[in-house]
């Protein structure tokens, strides 16, 4: 069924036939590697100060020490910052209690998710 | 297909911590490189031939059930069916899914079952055994073109969508990492993104909306989050109410189930990509596998022959079981190689390859990276 194609052109990593191909003995790959490792060193490494969501204890105690980062499933979070987006923590941050930024809001929140892993 | 002892990398897990992949060692051992699998060019065609093949296969047993309406079959609740054809019907897209597949003794892929919702293990095929390709096998080749089609297909999936929200159970790491991995493929798509953890997912009763941490609309949303779950929760009622788009799409709750594995079965008999598996085991009497309609990581499954063989613990099973005929997964020295084979958007992309001590691949089955010559 795909009898026109070349088979490498199918399996490529780029996968787009004649350019592709040409790619094959470049240094490009090597270049998306290096690529997505700096798009992770960013994502894990560095924090923005709106960011302040931390992988371990110890990164978050680095950037905030003297107690105050809060254990939050599975996360560390650091401590409001003013000029961000949500006054309670940022986009990505510890959103403190819940149930009373509900009762201001409107926003009921905790309907979806349970322990465990959902990926398979 | 081989598999083959070699010298691990010294550095390997500053190499893969250095990518972002964190959850190298769960269960003791996951990524082990100190072997890999080798394949032919010619059984990586195949494999390419067959995984398209099981995606149109899959694409008209969906078209069959919607048409048939033979929801009941699969246990899937009356107040989804709608919103499932609408789904369908207006040709949602879909981002991925991993076929999960074993080579007979003949070198046929058969279809084991097939990962169509909250697929993982694709950062690790995608990126982090391309680099462990490029440093220790430079001159060969891999079956691995995932990152590049998952890039191409979100311009597809998240056309039109103001911002896509990315989310997963917060508390799990592995399944934060996989969603983080493609949320930045999302984001090399230009597509503006942020994640949440969907224990953090809100509803606003004043707007009939799902909303992020900010009280922002959510209106489009990637969930590492299974269907039966979403649709269960407290929040699932509310879905047909939203406008929110999601991926995976409504219709993939057909083909997460696998209750598909009959279906598609009936619809395809004696095909040679596929094992027989019924809604009974009556038709089975020289040994089955017994599988939840719904379960995740080889949870609750059973190989019996007269009796139980061998089963593994889960609380899956309630809403019903399929039956698949009994067969043996090749086996390297002792362990049992499973190939997951991805499909992104409607093409083949790449491999991986799990393996595990047990006929049962589960989710701490040890992944371990191929090449081809």
């Amino acid at each position: 069924m795909f009898a026109c194609k070349s088979s490498f052109a199918r399996r490529n990593r780029s996968g787009y036939g004649e350019i592709v191909a040409k790619k094959r003995f470049t240094s490009d790959d090597i270049v998306v590697v290096v690529g997505i490792a700096v798009i992770f060193a960013m994502m894990f490494i560095e924090q923005d100060e709106c960011s302040l969501e931390y992988r371990s204890l110890e990164d978050c105690t680095n950037e905030w020490p003297g107690n105050q980062c809060i254990q939050y499933q599975g996360m560390y979070y650091g401590p409001p910052v003013d000029h961000c987006e949500s006054a309670v923590g940022g986009s990505r941050g510890y959103q403190g209690n819940a149930e009373s930024k509900s009762k201001s809001t409107g926003v009921k929140r905790g309907g979806f998710g349970r322990s465990g892993r959902g990926g398979s | 297909m081989n598999r083959i002892h070699i010298e691990a990398r010294s550095d390997w897990v500053a190499q893969v911590e250095g990518l972002g992949f964190k959850f190298h060692s769960i269960g003791g051992c996951y990524w082990n490189e100190a072997a890999c699998y080798v394949f032919t060019e010619a059984e990586i065609d195949l494999l390419d031939d067959v995984t398209a093949e099981l995606h149109q296969m899959c694409l008209s047993a969906v078209d069959h059930v919607v048409a048939s309406g033979q929801y009941g079959r699969l246990a899937i609740p009356e107040w989804c069916h709608s919103r499932i054809e609408a789904s369908w019907r207006s040709g949602e897209p879909s981002l991925y899914g991993r076929f999960d597949l074993c080579l007979d003794p003949t070198g046929t892929p058969r279809l084991l079952e097939y990962n169509a919702d909250t697929p993982t293990s694709v950062y690790e095929a995608s990126v982090i055994q391309w680099q462990w390709l490029k440093e220790q096998y430079p001159k060969h080749d891999q079956f691995n073109s995932i990152h590049e089609k998952l890039i191409e297909r979100w311009r597809v999936v998240a056309r039109g969508a103001p911002t896509f929200h990315f989310s997963s159970i917060g508390s799990c790491e592995e399944d934060f990492l996989t969603t983080e991995y493609l949320r930045g493929t999302a984001e090399q798509a230009g597509v503006a993104t942020r994640y949440l953890p969907v224990e953090q997912v809100g509803w606003s009763e004043s707007a009939r909306c799902f909303v992020d941490m900010n009280d922002k609309p959510i209106t489009h949303w990637f969930k590492l989050y299974p269907w039966e779950w979403l649709i269960s929760d407290e929040f699932g009622r509310m879905l047909p109410e939203s406008s929110i788009n999601l991926v995976e799409p409504w219709w993939k709750m057909i083909l997460s189930n696998k209750g598909i594995l009959a279906i598609l079965w009936e619809l395809f008999p004696n095909h040679p990509n596929l094992i027989p598996s019924y809604f009974t085991s009556s038709r089975l009497a020289n040994g089955y596998v017994r599988k939840p309609l719904l379960s995740r990581e080889g949870a609750n499954i059973s190989m019996v022959h007269g009796k139980i063989i061998t089963s593994s613990p889960g609380d899956y099973g309630k809403e019903g079981w399929v039956f698949q005929e009994s067969v043996m997964l090749p086996e390297f020295d002792g362990n049992h190689a499973v190939i997951g084979s991805w499909i992104v958007g409607d093409q083949p992309a790449g491999i991986g390859i799990r393996e595990d001590d047990t006929p049962i691949t589960r989710d701490t089955s040890r992944f371990v990276p191929h090449y081809f010559i």
